[in-house]
């Protein structure tokens, strides 16, 4: 029996909670759509962003303005080195595509390690950046979540209008849609797939002071992102940025209402239910390309 | 001048030398050296180094290294100097704990095992009983004590730490209808939630304190189950609270980020309920999390509060700068306990003497006195063995409210209700 004072809190926490999976999903997205590679390491990227966030919180008292650009501007940069090191060489060879999962993958085992070896395993908490609660429309919702139901969107805008407005992006999109014919106009790939994939770092690590601001942080934090962010990029088909929108919120509703409704041991369940569907009936997802 | 023959016999001569002085060295070496460092006895102590239990974890290694230096400077174990090695357990999966102590007993050749927590499902005691080695684990009570109980036979190299997990059961429902019958607490109705996931020992608690309460004539307004330890986001559970607010929320999730998630989330919009929350509250990083959101939680736990004045806590706390957690006062006097057991073995490398002597285990430690209940492996609870207060938290403290002989202070209502 549905009780009808819960839909409203549903369908709020399933706004909040796509916000939260449509950012986790969105570098990995970016990196699929114009590298076609499964970037693995993707969730300690995230991983990473909250920790470089506590360490700049730590040495600067608390500063977000500083702890923000830090722990997108690292993993930036650590996104480069990434591609030149365990990407690259990698790329274009024989069963690149495994290859290159296995690398990454193992590429996220080495930093979560690290993190461990330097900071250890216990649980850290980031200061809330937005303190206090909202009502709304009788639902009790923490600030942060709300601050997460704007950014989701608004970084998936700022993507959008990186990609389709400017020349760097229309660059992604055309060596992302035929890299030889890209090439022949001009359009370094290589370049382009290592600006892509510090550009997913960086949005990793953007979403993961922003996670870890939420919840807590520790050094596997980035896997269940990690997990979520693949459900999204099938459901909304893979490298779509549209589809991650879609894909994002729907995910984030049915969770939503499995556990309001059905209950919490079902919304994961529920969840695979649908991926399953979604590979049998739509494998290109709902934007994807054929 | 020397000829080539002459020049032969001085090389000869030379090699003689060499050889003679390696032999020599090398039997020295042997006779010094070599059978001190092959006699150590290595303790194998797989913890949860990352995960949930990390600082458990630390605590846990501490104070085993605490327990170890304290036996070495003293002369050892029968002379034997004892080593300890480290490895990481990770989230307690089956898979993890296998490989991880499958490493320390064939590549480590440990000769003895000890953890805060091994596998919910003690995936890990067929293994240890394949290769005979003597072992205390300190956590997962329950399954234990229904699987060793079931014949003690298969497991006699197996034991435990603590006692039996019933009392989690009934402690806290007898103490809450104390509160009542005292006048100290007056519900707002007779409804209770409880709050569990998907595993042994949050499963037993929970289904045992539900069926307690049910008994005594509370009225169940939902129970909540979840499939994993890492609860990301509570709005559902709070929505069907605050729809119908019941007096006592039984949490049994028994993870430290995710009950200061909780509560976090509780506070924003609170209920006159009493909250019950197992066993994260005894760990020192929920503590730090929940900060004074945690104020008012109570919890029992089968390990009493050790004194500050305590030998051990002053000690630990020069050596550590911080206070020991309950876990790590576990593995403190479990080092002791194997030492009583390797002693009275006679042979500290004998391991089914050193089984033999654990089963009879009567060691007087920092939490209490261990005694071996033989019908489960496990130690004896209540009375003068180890004691399972209620405790409630203030100010990240613990402090114990029954039973009354070793009460700190009186119960107090949490700072959320009206």
């Amino acid at each position: 029996m549905i009780d009808p004072n819960l839909v409203t809190p549903a369908i709020i926490t399933g706004l909040a909670l796509g916000s939260m999976y449509a950012l986790a999903a969105l570098g990995l997205t970016l990196q699929w759509g114009v590298l076609k590679v499964l970037n693995f390491s993707h969730g300690a990227f995230i991983t990473c962003g909250g920790y470089i966030a506590w360490l700049v919180l730590g040495a600067s008292g608390g500063n977000y303005l500083a702890a923000l650009p830090a722990a997108m501007i690292i993993p930036f940069f650590m996104g480069f080195v990434l591609y030149r090191i365990v990407i690259l060489p990698l790329q274009g060879k024989k069963e690149s595509e495994t290859n290159i999962f296995i690398a990454t993958l193992a590429t996220g085992l080495i930093l979560e390690n690290l993190i461990i070896i330097f900071i250890g395993g216990r649980y850290k908490g980031l200061p809330t950046i937005v303190p206090g609660f909202t009502n709304i429309l009788g639902t009790i919702i923490n600030n942060q979540h709300i601050l997460l139901m704007f950014l989701g969107p608004l970084c998936l805008g700022i993507l959008m209008f990186f990609l389709v407005k400017t020349r760097s992006g229309m660059a992604v999109r055309a060596v992302a849609q035929d890299n030889v014919g890209a090439a022949i106009v001009g359009i370094e790939s290589k370049k382009v797939y290592a600006y892509t994939v510090a550009i997913g770092s960086a949005l990793a690590g953007f979403a993961g002071v922003l996670l870890g601001a939420y919840y807590f942080l520790s050094p596997t934090m980035g896997g269940a992102p990690l997990v979520t962010a693949l459900f999204v990029m099938v459901l909304g088909g893979m490298g779509s940025i549209k589809g991650t929108i879609y894909g994002a919120y729907i995910i984030g509703l049915v969770d939503a209402f499995a556990r309001f409704f059905v209950g919490a041991f079902w919304a994961e369940p529920i969840l695979f239910v649908i991926f399953i569907l979604v590979i049998l009936f739509r494998p290109q997802g709902l934007y994807g390309v054929k | 001048m020397l000829n080539k023959k002459g020049i032969n016999y001085i090389y000869v001569a030379m090699l003689i030398v060499i050889v003679v002085v390696a032999a020599l060295g090398g039997y020295y070496y042997y006779t010094t050296t070599l059978p001190a460092e092959k006699h150590k006895i290595k303790l194998g102590a797989p913890l949860g180094f990352t995960g949930h239990y990390a600082s458990v974890a630390e605590d846990s290694r501490d104070a085993i290294n605490l327990a170890v230096e304290e036996i070495n400077y003293a002369g050892g174990i029968l002379g034997h100097e004892v080593e300890v090695y480290f490895d990481d357990t990770e989230n307690l999966e089956a898979g993890k704990l296998s490989s991880v102590y499958t490493k320390l007993i064939t590549r480590d050749k440990v000769d003895f095992l000890l953890t805060h927590f091994g596998s919910p499902a003690c995936a890990e005691y067929d293994l240890v009983e394949e290769y005979g080695i003597p072992y205390i684990s300190g956590g997962f009570i329950q399954t234990a004590e229904s699987l060793i109980g079931a014949d003690p036979s298969k497991y006699p190299h197996v034991f435990l730490a603590l006692p039996s997990y019933l009392l989690y059961q009934t402690e806290f429902p007898a103490f809450v209808q104390k509160l009542i019958d005292d006048g100290k607490w007056e519900p707002i109705n007779n409804k209770f939630c409880v709050i569990k996931r998907q595993n042994d020992y949050s499963l037993y608690i929970a289904d045992g304190q539900k069926q307690n309460f049910l008994e005594m004539g509370w009225e169940l307004t939902f129970e909540e189950l979840f499939p994993e330890a890492i609860v990301e986001d509570w709005s559902s559970v709070l929505a069907k609270i605050r729809s119908d607010p019941p007096a006592i929320i039984i949490d049994t999730m028994w993870t430290t980020s995710t009950d200061a998630l909780f509560l976090e989330q509780f506070l924003a919009d609170p209920t006159p309920s009493l909250i019950y929350m197992q066993a994260s509250p005894t760990y020192p990083d929920f503590q730090e999390l929940a900060g004074s959101n945690a104020d008012g939680v109570l919890h029992v736990y089968g390990i009493k509060k050790v004194s500050s004045t305590d030998p051990y806590i002053i000690k630990f706390k020069e050596t550590f700068g911080r206070s020991p957690s309950p876990y790590g006062i576990v593995c403190y006097d479990q080092v002791y306990v194997m030492k009583q057991a390797m002693e009275r073995a006679g042979d500290p490398f004998d391991y089914d003497a050193v089984a033999e002597a654990l089963m009879e285990t009567d060691y007087l430690g920092v939490l209490g006195r261990y005694v071996r209940d033989t019908s489960n492996h496990l130690v004896k609870g209540g009375g003068g063995n180890i004691p399972f207060p209620t405790f409630q938290m203030w100010d990240t403290e613990n402090y114990m409210l029954y039973p009354p002989e070793i009460a700190e202070r009186e119960f107090e209502l949490p700072p959320w209700f009206p």
